[in-house]
């Protein structure tokens, strides 16, 4: 199954007031197309997506926080899912779209093109609330019961390589990237996160 | 260490505004995590890698809270990249790092010293070196207003004659 269809059934899923963090490459720019939004944090780096989702979530544990993750990026760093499972989390749903590849670095070949099972990996780090989409129609009844229920979710989607033409660009830097989300969450939450420079004026 | 030393590290932390500590647990600094993980006004959070570490932080940012990376100089190495990429967004950090690696400690610590403020000056990370109990918590104090002033990460060195 293609990976923009499955982004598109999650962008018509979403709560417009979810928290969204997603990885460098092309889910960013096929996210950005299909939901762009301040509560979405873009081109998280390699292998943090997770670690910054977590981050997130345990400091906001009232607001549902969506991470978009790819196979290579989780790869990276195994250990967030450990990490993640033992916070007892109740607002996060984690969707890996596994196209087996580094997509966004030429494409070779990830370990999950071999023996490695994310999904397996994922419910030995302790993570109970696991599922392995190869469907779409499976992908988008897994994606709902995530989106609508409590807990700490975990969809692996199986999706061929390969993006979508004539996306928009991305046009924000991480600069800008921080000031939207971050904005965004002082607006919604009714805090302060980014302290004046200058007090005296 | 002296645990009277890891409280001031861990009043510093508290009296800075910091309340959200993660970290990967060492054995040069167990009582301040220990301390920490005890204590209400911190939510501690332990993580298998130092570069999962920063970005859980930086995400802990975003939800509003005020982060410190608590981690050892080899640590630190392992951190590089994570760190090095939080300059993109911009966004700012307290790490803690003890300092240890002088002459008379072991020799793997001191090449891990050897390592360090090279790499904090590679990735443009400001720092401040404590070497007496006196200077901790006010350091640690500055370092945090500054980090959130000027929006990137900084660094609080604690030797082992601040430490010990």
């Amino acid at each position: 199954m293609k990976r923009f269809e499955c982004l598109k059934i999650l962008a018509s899923a979403l709560d417009p007031s979810a928290l969204m963090v997603a990885n460098v490459g092309p889910i960013s720019r096929e996210w950005n197309a299909l939901r762009p939004s301040d509560a979405n944090l873009l081109q998280v780096n390699l292998g943090l997506c997770a670690a910054v989702g977590m981050g997130l979530a345990i400091s906001l544990p009232h607001r549902q926080v969506v991470i978009l993750d790819g196979d290579g990026n989780l790869l990276l760093n195994l250990a967030s899912l450990a990490d993640m499972a033992n916070q007892e989390l109740k607002n996060v749903v984690h969707i890996v779209l596994d196209n087996e590849a580094y997509e966004g670095g030429g494409g070779l070949r990830s370990a999950t093109a071999g023996k490695a099972n994310l999904a397996l990996i994922a419910e030995g780090a302790g993570i109970k609330n696991v599922h392995v989409a190869t469907g779409l129609d499976f992908f988008e009844k897994a994606a709902r019961e995530a989106l609508q229920s409590a807990g700490h979710h975990f969809v692996v989607a199986k999706v061929e390589k390969g993006s979508v033409p004539e996306l928009p660009t991305l046009t924000l830097d991480g600069k800008e990237a921080k000031y939207r989300f971050a904005r965004y969450i002082e607006r919604t939450e009714g805090k302060q996160i980014l302290k004046p420079r200058y007090t005296h004026i | 260490m002296e645990v009277g030393k890891a409280r001031a590290v861990v009043e510093g932390l508290r009296e800075a505004g910091v309340n959200f500590a993660v970290g990967l647990p060492d054995s040069q600094f167990h009582e301040v995590y220990e301390l920490i993980a005890e204590d209400p006004s911190f939510k501690y959070v332990g993580v298998g890698n130092e570069a999962e570490g920063a970005a859980v932080a930086m995400g802990a940012w975003f939800g509003g809270k005020k982060p410190v990376l608590l981690i050892a100089t080899s640590g630190l190495l392992v951190a590089t990249f994570s760190l090095a990429r939080l300059h993109l967004k911009e966004v700012p950090l307290l790490v803690v790092i003890p300092y240890r690696g002088d002459l008379g400690d072991p020799r793997w610590m001191g090449i891990y010293k050897k390592l360090t403020e090279p790499m904090l000056n590679a990735m443009d990370i400001p720092y401040e070196v404590v070497k007496q109990p006196g200077e901790i918590k006010k350091t640690i104090g500055g370092c945090q207003a500054c980090t959130e002033r000027w929006l990137k990460p900084v660094a609080v060195l604690i030797t082992g004659e601040a430490l010990w």
